[in-house]
């Protein structure tokens, strides 16, 4: 039933998402995607293998898929949904609400999941960590991809 | 909180890593002087690597399956990051000869079958250098995964290669 409800969910950000006018070119959404499950992979593997009273999955298999797919598409999608907003050129006060919309909807995501009994959150987690770790997440990879940009547009014009 | 952990013992399989990163290490720049691919194909060849082998990693090898794990323990120790960075390294090798032998046709079946046997070969090499232990996995599984990943992994070169051609057009 999650599974379903996330995959269907899921699938109306993607269509939606893929219709949307982008800034953003297709290499570097690609090249955002794959950090995101790079890094986010890396956290996850540190926080649920090192760290076990931090954060603990619901061992169903359904759970496990959900949590997956929600790691593959649903956050990726968000994120650099955020990330091409972000490059828009807008202004600063404009910026600094996106960044509050979209690192609070991902914080509440992570509620959600609590919620949805897919992760359990254990006795040294705390809100502030959750805000960290999307914080510092989104922001790493915004820079990587402005890294990216630079090396991509150099090429394409001088290549 | 632990970020990483160090190795138990520094013993075979951290020196066997050291090993492979310094032979590939050598190996690389050798082969992109030879024929040299753009710069924005490996990094997003390499990043590809990386995502794949997490993606796997995360069902497969982190909880709640643990079916396998990397080096001394359980935990996510410095030296599984090291074995992380020798994928994309593989990765490169098997894209410069896929491009530089233009491989078309029934010969990339043929190519990926052969990557996915010497894949295999590296992972059971690893199995006796005790980098990977193996609980509830069997090396015959990872021939489908090595497969798969091998064909996507192709895809996504004529992918990138094309968008890349494609942003370059539209810049002049």
């Amino acid at each position: 039933m999650i599974l379903s409800i996330y995959f269907s969910s899921a699938l109306i950000l993607l269509s939606f998402f893929t219709v949307l006018p982008k800034k953003l070119t297709l290499l570097e959404i690609s090249f955002c995607w794959m950090v995101i499950v790079y890094l986010y992979g890396t956290v996850m593997a540190n926080v649920l293998l090192n760290n076990p009273t931090l954060l603990q999955m619901n061992p169903k298999l359904y759970y496990v898929w959900t949590f997956a797919f929600n790691r593959f598409i649903f956050l990726p999608i968000l994120i650099i949904w955020f990330i091409d907003l972000y490059s828009r050129g807008y202004s600063l006060s404009i910026k600094i609400v996106l960044t509050a919309v979209f690192i609070n909807a991902l914080v509440g995501f992570e509620y959600l999941y609590e919620w949805l009994k897919i992760v359990q959150h254990k006795e040294d987690w705390n809100i502030g960590l959750s805000y960290i770790l999307w914080g510092s997440l989104v922001w790493s990879i915004y820079i990587l991809n402005a890294c990216f940009r630079k090396i991509l547009f150099k090429k394409v014009k001088f290549k | 909180m632990s970020i990483f952990s160090l190795p138990q013992k520094f013993d075979f399989n951290e020196w066997f890593i050291l090993a492979a990163m310094i032979v590939v290490c050598i190996y690389i720049p050798l082969l992109q002087k030879r024929f040299p691919i753009p710069i924005i194909i490996i990094i997003m060849m390499a990043l590809f690597s990386l995502a794949l082998e997490k993606a796997a990693d995360l069902i497969f090898e982190y909880p709640p399956y643990n079916f396998y794990y990397l080096n001394d323990k359980i935990e996510y120790e410095l030296f599984d990051l090291f074995v992380c960075f020798l994928y994309p390294a593989s990765g490169y090798i098997f894209i410069y000869f896929y491009s530089k032998w233009n491989i078309r046709g029934l010969f990339v079946f043929l190519y990926a079958l052969s990557w996915s046997v010497i894949a295999i070969g590296c992972e059971w090499i690893s199995i006796l250098a005790r980098i990977f232990i193996y609980r509830d996995w069997n090396l015959l599984y990872s021939y489908p995964i090595y497969l798969i990943s091998l064909y996507l992994y192709i895809v996504f070169y004529h992918f990138v290669l094309l968008h890349f051609s494609q942003e370059k057009k539209s810049q002049f």
